[in-house]
């Protein structure tokens, strides 16, 4: 008896699928918390600290629990921390979580460690943050969740562990693609009826408010030109959850929307929005753009830091090509 | 998940069958909490079910950025900050007095202005003003973060420490008409905290200042 419908999608669903997006998701998600927490390292007590804004020291003025109810409950903890030191301990191991997940050490240990990190942190002070904070956590998860320590991980090319099949687990890919489409569901559709969107006001607006705007220029004059932006955005973000789906179509919109972000990245400041995006939409291209560039950088991973291949049993050293380790070794006389 | 038979499939396969069904029953509870609950009545109490399930488990489907007010003909240009410290001798002290609109191009990011301008955004606090102009509502979360920036300029030793009896500050907003480019300045909030409040949650005393009051108003009334 064939399956049903649902079965073959659920099956599908499930079914195994190209990581090397994830891999990509992987090294730039944690390079993104890595660089994000770094810039933050003159302010860490000030925004952490016991005796920091909102810290320890105040909440302990209130009344018990009173202090910080709307805050994510599991995580929240760092609240009724009194000891400084403890912060730059957890700063410095997220610090280091992030970069050895960006690089492929221990992978899903040191994703999880950040992810952990990350959200104690997002929970202490959640104003140091720009909305990007919030999704980053469950996209963080997802690529936790795929195998992609096995690919353009520094683990992987110390052991000379490859593996020539970049496909594994489909449903961790297909949860981060259903996140980034409920993502710009959220934000496209709540906008449909703001003024400032339907009037094409928008761009002008982010670029206007200096709180974000990177450039002291005085866009009135200029306007009309940027109405166009605007209504680009009105209409690809509420329509992506739907056309990002579609064959061919869907990478086209992607890329828009990458172009969108970009643009967005060099005239306006609001955190890490624009990177998480970027790098989240890689789920949408063709597997072979993503896949080519990781594949090339894999096998230089493997050929510059992978251990020496083993001599024949029989007869002098092999000589070795010309670059990497190998180049050391040469044949006898 | 039990030894793999021939196909490398576990052996127990309800262990496999319930990790299917709780990451679709995620999925769904993603696409439903996306929904806009208040254009669909019917699937409205499913979305907001939805939403608030996910955010106990700290997960949003996604955020509305780049809202505006509605029926909204201006926009924010800057959202100004200063903090001044009195001592008991008369002596004033700005703490914290950048400049606002900030001048020339910004690529970095300074944190801490960060935290202390979505933390004092007067849109929230302005309405919780009560008449006396003791801020109520002390369990409300905007409030309390908004306490805690003028608790720390009394006790950080960065900032105030102790060496203030009163820190005041001072918050206004500059926006500019869609209209006509004119600029507008909203009235200045000025709350001022008692450092010698140490035993239980400062509670500040706030008003709304004239917008001509030279004293307290950030910018000029025609902004630049």
């Amino acid at each position: 008896m064939s399956a049903g419908p649902s079965t073959r999608a659920v099956d599908r669903f499930f079914s195994p699928a190209p990581q090397a997006a994830m891999v990509a998701c992987r090294i730039g998600f944690g390079a993104l918390l890595f660089v994000s927490y770094a810039a933050k390292l003159p302010w860490v007590q000030t925004l952490y600290g016991p005796r920091g804004m909102g810290g320890h020291e105040l909440a302990s003025r209130f009344a018990e629990g009173a202090f910080g109810r709307d805050l994510d409950a599991p995580f929240r903890w760092l609240l009724y921390n009194g000891s400084e030191t403890l912060v730059w301990v957890l700063y410095a191991a997220l610090l280091v979580a992030a970069l050895g997940f960006a690089l492929g050490v221990r992978t899903r240990t040191c994703g999880a460690v950040a992810l952990v990190l990350h959200a104690l942190f997002l929970a202490r002070n959640q104003y140091a943050y720009y909305g990007w904070a919030w999704m980053a956590k469950p996209f963080l998860l997802y690529v936790i969740l795929a195998p992609t320590g096995r690919w353009v991980s520094l683990e992987a090319w110390r052991r000379g562990r490859r593996a020539p099949d970049w496909t594994g687990p489909g449903w961790p890919l297909r949860l981060l693609r259903l996140h980034v489409c409920t993502m710009y569901a959220v934000a496209g559709w709540n906008r449909l009826d703001d003024p400032v969107w339907r009037r094409g006001e928008a761009f002008f607006g982010a670029l206007t408010d200096r709180r974000f705007a990177r450039f002291d220029l005085d866009w009135w004059p200029f306007r009309a030109w940027l109405e166009p932006f605007s209504h680009v955005a009105f209409v690809a973000e509420p329509l992506a959850p739907f056309v990002l789906w579609v064959p061919g179509l869907g990478a086209a919109w992607a890329i828009l929307l990458m172009a969108l972000h970009l643009g967005l990245e060099i005239f306006a400041n609001v955190g890490w929005w624009q990177w998480l995006m970027m790098t989240a939409l890689l789920v949408f291209l063709p597997v072979g753009w993503v896949e080519r560039p990781l594949r090339a950088l894999d096998r230089r991973g493997h050929r510059w830091l992978g251990p020496p291949e083993p001599s024949p049993p029989d007869g002098p050293p092999a000589e070795r090509s010309s670059s990497g380790r190998g180049a050391r070794i040469r044949a006898g006389p | 998940m039990g030894e793999p038979d021939a196909t490398g499939r576990s052996a127990r396969p309800w262990l496999r069958r319930t990790g299917r069904m709780l990451v679709l029953a995620y999925a769904a509870l993603l696409v439903l909490g996306a929904w806009p609950s208040e254009r669909t009545p019917v699937l409205g109490p499913l979305s907001r079910f939805a939403w608030d399930t996910l955010a106990r488990m700290s997960v949003r489907p996604g955020m509305a950025i780049f809202q505006h007010e509605s029926e909204s003909n201006r926009v924010l240009v800057a959202h100004c900050l200063r903090v001044v410290g009195h001592a008991s001798e008369g002596r004033e002290t700005r703490l914290w007095s950048p400049t606002c609109p900030p001048r020339g191009p910004v690529f970095g990011t300074d944190y801490q202005d960060v935290v202390m301008q979505r933390a004092t955004r007067a849109a929230r606090i302005a309405p919780l003003l009560p008449e006396d102009g003791r801020l109520p509502r002390m369990m409300d979360p905007h409030v309390q973060r908004f306490v805690a920036i003028g608790d720390w300029f009394c006790r950080s030793p960065e900032a105030g420490a102790g060496r203030y009896d009163r820190v005041e500050l001072t918050q206004q907003q500059l926006w500019r008409s869609t209209e006509d480019g004119r600029y507008l300045a909203g009235p200045p909030l000025v709350c001022a905290f008692d450092c010698g409040v140490t035993h239980r949650a400062p509670r500040p005393r706030c008003r709304l200042a004239s917008g001509d009051d030279p004293a307290h108003a950030l910018f000029p009334p025609v902004a630049p």
